[in-house]
């Protein structure tokens, strides 16, 4: 992971998530937002929020099986937003509030971005 | 007026009693569930496009059968169900943790005999030291297998063919889930320790929508219209059984959600699209009706196919394990992603779909651990429940 | 003290007997299940103080894993403490959750259709109720167990008809504590499942003899030492079913420099805290009145043990089997609401010393266990300094039939 510029020009602003939160699989997204404080997730959300549909324009233009690096990691960090959405949106809180161990569920299905 | 059934329990010819308890804490049930009720069952144990070339293969272990079964597509394209076990010493064929692959042909680990991808047995190392022995008596055993709508069947004993095990649902689809372009973009599995049928519950009505998943659904499935998440259709058949649920059509998306729609109609949480309500076979959305969410396809025993507005194909598995154990699993199928906003649209359902499964898992241990306490041996179920206590029903019937 | 010290119980107790006891009655299936009917069932179990469920609205969970039952402790706007079953009166849910333990509610409602009920288990609220087939709310409360109170000690009963009265339970110990018990604070609670039968691990907490041995680096002469190197009891009194153990401190214990410190600022020792005022003791405690009194352990029969120690600590021990060889062991410890930063800190202490001597007290039980599972041997025996292990097997053995008697084999 590149400490800086390591996202599209335009994007510059998201840059302070990306250590955090470019990732590339749903095992570790979850993990990662169960393991955040509620001022982690917001700020992840308070910045992308407003760019999603300029970030998916920009994404759009590559395939998905041949996205260059920058637009790679872009696209991690949308990822990680839809992962953190409802804990925004929703619960108000990291984590489901009242729910079944999420280390006991298995995510079996997790192709890597 | 008003669309929504009303007294569908009587309208299926079931008592209005309560229902015993005992059915989900004796283990001496369980072994009768595991005779007379799964050893003639058809099970569904996955998809056609899960291997589709020859040699292809799947593994699943059914715990109630106590058997390891081997799906293999063969070079003639057919697909088989063997019993995963060498047919000399009884070794399984497939290493621990794979559950599938594609071979040539299936070698036992133990003294190398191997089985072409038909299940023949066409190599035993040192034949000649066996008595009266001939390959051709020696093939992988056999477990019955037939494939609908996309979907490979198997059954150890069945006393009917699979068309007439699924009844009223055999034509009732029309093809609609027969076809590679729903791609499996999720699968989540967990052991709960809880009776099959106490899980199966949990996903066969909506009276706990407004409560358990208050906070993920704020007002999809309830709103000042339909307060309490009334059912919109209900058929008990046979065995089976169908749900249909509405969905709020005036959800206000959230503010990610607004995003997500311009580049994609597959946002799981806006939940009733009267646009995909239409022009589908019967057997989807099956009461016509435009707030239509989704439909849960109970094929008894332990499968269930939830057809949604949103999303063409979800499937949910109840495997039992012990009288207090149970293998639940959920796979969501959506056509495969063009760009980046469809598969940040797919992400964001898959993560909805999966907290909202995990407030669906919480009560269960909860209850199961004190179901045997004694403080009551019956539940009351209201008329909105008629599919728990229809699946009770069928369980009971057949162990008579 | 030396006089204490050659007691001879088995020539206070001759009922007693001195004979090995066989092994069989900790490993027999057969026999777990005639103790969990004629044993468990019946009797009465100590589970908590009044002060954790002070003002109405207040609760506790007490799950007993004996019966796989799981109940709410609450005290209702008429003030009265229930005992109430953990479980819907619908689809059987919790309506209090795994992993909550205590709290203060108006009512509980269950998370998963939120049927609604009081504070004193009544059904108050069923949403969309006309869905129901003659339904009647006053039929569908939370089912109510048996709970009582004795000297600010709440106990529940679970037989499933009229229990004899509580008092018959606490019997010789009824009015040997008055008044004594107050203000006591739940400041720790642990619990631990061990794989042995529940009398193995009974026989862990009614003796002294094991002391100076396994607890020999966490209480090093606190309670052994001086005069009194293998622990032994100062007094043990075998009562109809129950039973007493006092032990004493050693009072030339040398406090560690941490102890020394914090047992200033308290203004009394920390181990073994001989700081108890004799005159003001009920005859229940330190009943010797012995002025090197360090603790004493009381066991009502059959599950339940409360001890004193006499530096005003109070300690809860359920012992509640779940198998032939399985026992969830619990532990909560209750002391006065530290005044200061010094007490609390005191208390931590004790805290950390308590959990490491138990578990301590835990390493043996398991192998212990394995060895009885063996037939390596088949019978144990037992030291005069372990009458009240003999006590319990007696007891047990006359209660359901198993005879004691050495099998010569």
């Amino acid at each position: 992971m590149e400490s800086s510029n390591s996202l599209p020009p335009g994007f510059a602003e998201l840059e302070p998530f990306v250590d955090q939160w470019a990732i590339s699989t749903e095992v570790e997204r979850n993990r990662v937002r169960r393991n955040s404080s509620m001022e982690e997730i917001r700020g992840l959300y308070k910045a992308v929020e407003p760019r999603l549909s300029d970030i998916i324009e920009y994404l759009n233009e590559f395939p998905l099986d041949d996205m260059p690096d920058d637009a790679r990691q872009l696209l991690r960090l949308a990822m990680s937003t839809m992962e953190i959405t409802p804990a925004v949106e929703l619960y108000r809180q990291p984590d489901v509030v009242h729910a079944f161990d999420a280390e006991r569920v298995e995510i079996l299905v997790d192709d890597p971005v | 007026m008003d669309p929504r059934p009303t007294n569908l329990t009587h309208k299926y010819g079931m008592s209005t009693e309560p229902m015993p308890l005992e059915p989900n804490i004796s283990a001496n049930y369980f072994e009768q569930e595991r005779e007379k009720v799964f050893t003639h069952s058809w099970m569904n144990i996955g998809r056609t496009y899960d291997i589709p070339n020859p040699g292809d293969y799947l593994v699943k272990t059914i715990d109630v059968l106590r058997t390891s079964v081997l799906i293999v597509r063969g070079r003639d394209h057919k697909i088989r169900a063997f019993h995963n076990m060498c047919r000399h010493r009884g070794n399984k064929l497939t290493a621990p943790g794979i559950e599938m692959g594609s071979a040539k042909g299936f070698s036992c680990a133990f003294h190398g005999w191997t089985y072409d991808p038909e299940g023949n047995l066409v190599v035993v190392p040192d034949e000649a030291e066996f008595f009266d022995f001939d390959k051709c008596d020696n093939g992988l055993a056999p477990i019955e297998c037939d494939t609908w709508e996309g979907f490979i069947f198997i059954a150890k004993a069945p006393k009917e063919s699979l068309q007439s095990w699924l009844g009223e649902f055999y034509d009732r689809f029309e093809g609609y889930f027969d076809t590679p372009d729903y791609v499996r973009v999720s699968y989540y599995r967990a052991e709960v320790n809880a009776n099959w049928k106490v899980v199966l519950d949990a996903f066969v009505e909506a009276y706990h929508a407004p409560f358990l998943h208050g906070g993920a659904y704020p007002d999809q499935l309830s709103w000042e219209d339909n307060r309490f998440a009334h059912l919109l259709g209900a058929e008990m058949f046979e065995r089976h059984r169908v749900l249909s649920i509405e969905g709020n059509p005036d959800h206000d998306p959230s503010p990610i959600e607004k995003h997500l729609l311009k580049y994609s109609d597959q946002v799981f949480t806006l939940l009733a699209n009267p646009e995909k309500s239409k022009g589908l076979p019967k057997g989807i959305n099956p009461t016509r009706d435009d707030k239509w969410a989704f439909d849960i396809n109970v094929i008894f025993p332990n499968f269930y196919i939830a057809s949604m507005s949103v999303m063409p194909l979800v499937t949910y598995h109840f495997w039992p394990v012990a009288v207090d154990r149970t293998v639940w699993q959920t796979e969501h199928y959506m056509f495969a992603a063009k760009n980046a906003g469809e598969l940040l649209a797919q992400q964001y359902s898959k993560v909805f779909a999966r907290d909202v499964q995990r407030e669906d898992l919480i009560t269960l241990e909860n209850t199961q651990s004190v179901l045997a306490s004694g403080a009551f041996t019956t539940m009351p179920l209201s008329d909105q429940e008629v599919a728990v206590r229809h699946g009770y029903k069928v369980v009971e019937e057949m162990l008579r | 003290m030396d006089q204490l010290v050659k007691t001879r119980y088995a020539d206070l107790y001759p009922e007693m007997g001195t004979n090995p006891i066989p092994l069989s009655i900790n490993k027999s299936p057969d026999q777990y299940e005639k103790e969990r009917r004629l044993v468990f069932e019946p009797e009465w179990h100590l589970i908590g103080r009044i002060e954790q469920v002070a003002e109405a609205g207040d609760y506790f969970v007490q799950d007993v894993p004996t019966f796989g039952v799981s109940l709410l402790i609450v005290k209702g706007k008429d003030h009265k403490i229930r005992a109430l079953h953990n479980m819907c009166r619908h689809r059987g849910n919790k309506v209090v959750s795994t992993g909550v333990s205590s709290g203060h509610a108006h009512g509980f409602s269950c998370s998963f259709h939120g049927w609604t009920y009081d504070l004193s288990g009544q059904l108050a609220v069923t949403p969309d109720e006309d869905q129901f087939f003659s339904f009647d709310r006053a039929d569908h409360g939370l089912a109510e167990v048996h709970c009582d109170i004795w000297e600010g000690f709440i106990f529940i009963n679970l037989s499933k008809t009229t229990p004899a009265p509580l008092l018959d339970s606490v019997a010789e110990f009824a009015d040997q504590f008055q008044g004594y018990f107050k203000d006591l604070d739940l400041f720790a609670h642990f619990s631990a499942d061990v794989d042995c039968n529940w009398k193995v691990i009974l026989d862990a907490f009614a003796e002294g003899y094991h002391v100076p041995f396994i607890h020999g680096k966490t209480l090093p002469e606190a309670i052994t030492g001086g005069n009194n190197p293998l622990c032994h009891m100062q007094n043990i009194r075998l009562f109809k079913r129950n039973r007493s153990l006092s032990a004493m401190g050693n009072p030339d214990y040398q406090p560690t420099p941490l102890e020394a410190l914090v047992g200033a600022k308290v203004g009394t020792p920390i181990f073994p805290a001989l700081k108890a005022d004799l005159d003001e003791l009920p005859p229940g405690v330190n009943p010797e009145k012995n002025p090197e009194w360090g603790f004493d352990i009381n066991i009502i029969f059959p599950l339940s043990y409360f001890a004193v120690w006499a530096n005003g600590m109070v300690l809860v021990y359920n012992f509640w089997p779940t198998g032939v060889g399985q026992t969830r062991f619990e532990v909560k410890l209750y002391w006065a609401k530290p005044a200061n930063a010094a007490e609390r800190i005191n208390q931590e202490i004790t805290r950390v010393m308590t959990v490491s001597v138990v578990r301590e007290d835990m390493s043996s039980l398991e192998t212990t266990q394995e060895v009885y599972q063996s037939d390596a041997f088949d019978h144990i025996h037992l030291s005069d300094q372990e009458i009240a292990v003999r006590h319990n097997y007696e007891l047990i053995s006359a209660i359901t039939g198993w005879p004691l008697t050495p099998n010569k084999n």
